[in-house]
């Protein structure tokens, strides 16, 4: 009876020692609440957020090319102290790397795909940045916004990949106060964005050349891009689309698929580790003929760069991959882009990294280890 | 109430049994034609005949890319559907047998979750198909191996039911590994390859994974048809098994030894396709009674032919894969519970 009385008092003890604690680090949080002023923001879901005006520790806990549209939108990249893996994985493999050293940020909270709240909750987040379109954050950010943290929700859900980026920038830039850069940003993108509907706009109906976008091969199988990024790349660079007819976003489909389609122009996405070489020459998943292929008879299978991030999905090159796309479905209507200089100088204007001829070289064949 | 079980008669006259085992030959070649000229590649059935014709005389030419696809995609799935079909048919009709129990499926000694844990923990660190196949086939024997090892004790009777029990746990020990391998798995790349795979497909077909399924399902299957008959006495007590001059231990593990082949290799080249192995040997038995020496040969053939359609459903009817497994359980369900309706059930 006395060895159970003393058990008891000793747990007594450390639960009053633990919410000791836990007291000091609230009345510090709401210290600092009143010292600085708050700003407030309408995110993706409709909601106002308030975050703080002073903005020092950031987490983004979705699997998402947000992180390179945060570094280019003037969100310093050493406030960011948690990361998604495949996020990191992609920072730290990508020219992202050049701009941002992310190698320490975290990646604890993810555990597969939910979020653990109390990792984040360790991390001492001022503001997450989170997909409002994923179930398992929205379940993690309510239990965020009960502990007093700002959530900002963003989308996916936009297919125009330009509009996307443009969207993030934007409520980044409001959010950590660095508006004026958003802006350059957003115009620039419009801009490129029109210039190239413009030029494909003349083509007339018949002429068109079809493409279709691999998201992803390796030996598990095909994927092809079907709805949302996929039809908006094809739609703006005047391709005819021949995976209309898929109803995913990322389908898996099959050799012979591809074969019935037959496009004159095959984009595959950097996640995979295949080259347009490896395709042409055989060497591909054992088995896997493609050569008879028109696009790869005709040496117009292309691999996509990597940049500050893979370049299917919007990310902060997405100007960029607009214009690379459509140069190579329409050589001729482009003469007058080179788009190693137009990479040079994006690069130069706003991330303020120069890049070699190596460095461009890289971008144009990304290193296996950087696929997914 | 007294309605009459509906039972077709094959085996009393000699030009009956003739006609029986050539309709089983003949039907999944059938199907394999038939199904050989669908598929998302547009062409009529009389240019795919004669590309098979090329492909089978002359070989197939640079830019004869019809014959390539037949020969390179649509040949090699429905060579592995009927391997697969056949394969998990039988295991799952030698499984009732030895367990003497209507609900055992191939995986009841927890193969298929050992090879599934297998080819995942693989498909993680990105290896090749081949190396997959390899690593999740031999997980497949492990996860056996230990059941067995669990199962191992005095007398028979407690042997059989610890197997079972062996089987639940390494089972489920496996499927708390796969879902751990899944919490690792990077969500953008790796995770939906992963579960992909775990829905079971056939689209990973190619000569090499069909070369590498082949000699054990073969094997097992020819295994398992030169022991038919001794399949009627497992499901008895073991004196009476040793009466009959067979031995029972012996008996049952080349009974489990040669399912476990069969249903590792399938699950190493296609993932987990459900329901095969449980709903074939059942339509067999209400079709065709109980008798082992026509239910092997039986599953065999309906089971090849099943899984012909079934998967030639999956690649065709929409132009992305459907994964197999789903396609098993909505076609087979309904199917199964009219057979249990018309026939009024079926008994082991």
């Amino acid at each position: 009876m006395r060895k159970m009385k003393k058990w008891i008092s000793l747990l007594l003890l450390i639960t009053m020692a633990l919410s000791l604690f836990a007291g000091c680090g609230s009345e510090q949080a709401s210290d600092a609440d009143t010292a600085v002023e708050t700003r407030t923001v309408v995110d993706a879901t409709g909601r106002e957020i308030t975050v703080p005006g002073e903005i020092n520790r950031v987490v983004i806990i979705s699997t998402m090319p947000l992180c390179s549209v945060y570094c280019m939108a003037g969100g310093d990249p050493d406030k960011l102290v948690g990361l998604t893996p495949s996020s990191k994985n992609a920072a730290v493999n990508s020219f992202l790397s050049q701009v941002a050293d992310l190698t320490d940020v975290s990646t604890a909270f993810a555990e597969g795909e939910t979020v653990n709240v109390e990792e984040v909750m360790n991390l001492e987040p001022d503001v997450v940045f989170y997909n409002s379109w994923n179930t398992p954050d929205c379940e993690a950010v309510e239990q965020l916004e009960a502990l007093g943290v700002a959530c900002v929700g963003f989308t996916t859900e936009i297919p125009s990949a330009i509009e996307s980026v443009n969207t993030w920038a934007t409520l980044i830039g409001q959010v950590m106060g660095t508006e004026m850069q958003a802006d350059e940003i957003v115009a620039y993108g419009l801009e490129v964005e029109k210039m190239v509907m413009d030029r494909v706009s003349q083509i007339p109906e018949e002429e068109r050349r079809s493409a279709l976008i691999l998201t992803n091969y390796n030996a598990s199988g095909i994927t092809a891009a079907g709805t949302t990024f996929g039809r908006y790349w094809l739609a703006t660079i005047g391709a005819e689309n021949v995976a209309m007819e898929l109803e995913q976003k990322v389908a898996p489909v099959s050799l012979e698929q591809i074969y019935e389609w037959d496009p004159d122009v095959i984009f595959l996405n950097s996640f995979s580790a295949f080259t347009a070489e490896d395709i042409a020459a055989n060497n591909a998943v054992a088995g896997h003929d493609w050569t008879g292929l028109t696009s790869v008879q005709n040496g117009e299978f292309y691999k996509m760069p990597l940049g500050m991030y893979y370049w299917f999905p919007p990310c902060s090159d997405s100007p960029l991959a607009l214009q690379w796309m459509a140069k190579h479905l329409y050589p001729e209507l482009f003469t007058d882009i080179d788009m190693d200089t137009e990479i040079k100088d994006y690069y130069e204007r706003f991330y303020g990294v120069t890049l070699s001829d190596e460095d461009l070289n890289t971008l144009y064949n990304p290193p296996a280890e950087s696929a997914m | 109430m007294g309605r009459k079980k509906f039972r077709l008669d094959v085996t009393s006259t000699r030009s009956r049994r003739i006609l029986f085992y050539l309709t089983l030959i003949l039907l999944p070649l059938l199907a394999g034609v038939i199904c050989l000229c669908i598929g998302r590649y547009t062409t009529t059935a009389g240019e795919t005949l004669a590309a098979l014709g090329r492909i089978l005389t002359q070989g197939v030419e640079q830019g004869d890319n019809l014959a390539k696809i037949i020969r390179d995609m649509r040949l090699p799935r429905i060579v592995l559907a009927i391997l697969v079909g056949a394969g998990l048919s039988v295991a799952g009709l030698a499984f009732q047998s030895l367990f003497a129990n209507p609900m055992a499926s191939p995986d009841t000694l927890g193969v298929a979750a050992g090879a599934s844990f297998g080819a995942v923990l693989a498909l993680l660190f990105d290896t090749s198909t081949l190396t997959t196949q390899f690593i999740a086939l031999l997980m497949g024997f492990a996860a056996v191996g230990l059941t067995l090892s669990i199962g191992k004790g005095k007398g028979a009777e407690r042997s059989l039911t610890s197997m079972i029990l062996g089987g639940m746990v390494i089972s489920s020990l496996f499927s708390a590994l796969i879902s751990l391998v899944k919490l690792v798995a990077d969500t953008d790349s790796k995770l939906p390859a992963i579960t992909y795979w775990l829905m079971g497909s056939l689209s990973n077909a190619t000569w090499y994974t069909v070369a590498f399924a082949l000699p054990f399902v073969l094997g097992g299957i020819g295994l398992l048809y030169s022991i038919r008959w001794r399949l009627n006495i497992l499901p008895m007590s073991e004196d009476e098994i040793q009466a009959s001059g067979s031995n029972v231990t012996v008996l049952r593990l080349v009974t489990a030894l040669a399912s476990t082949m069969i249903t590792a290799a399938c699950v190493s080249t296609c993932g987990q396709v459900g329901w095969v192995g449980l709903l074939i040997p059942h339509i067999c038995r209400m079709a065709l009674g109980s008798d082992n020496m026509v239910l092997v040969p039986a599953s065999v053939s309906v089971g090849a032919v099943f899984m012909i359609l079934v998967d030639t459903a999956a690649r065709s009817l929409s132009p992305s894969e459907i994964p197999v497994s789903v396609l098993t359980a909505i076609i087979g369900a309904p199917v199964f519970i009219a057979l249990l309706r018309k026939t009024g059930g079926w008994s082991l």
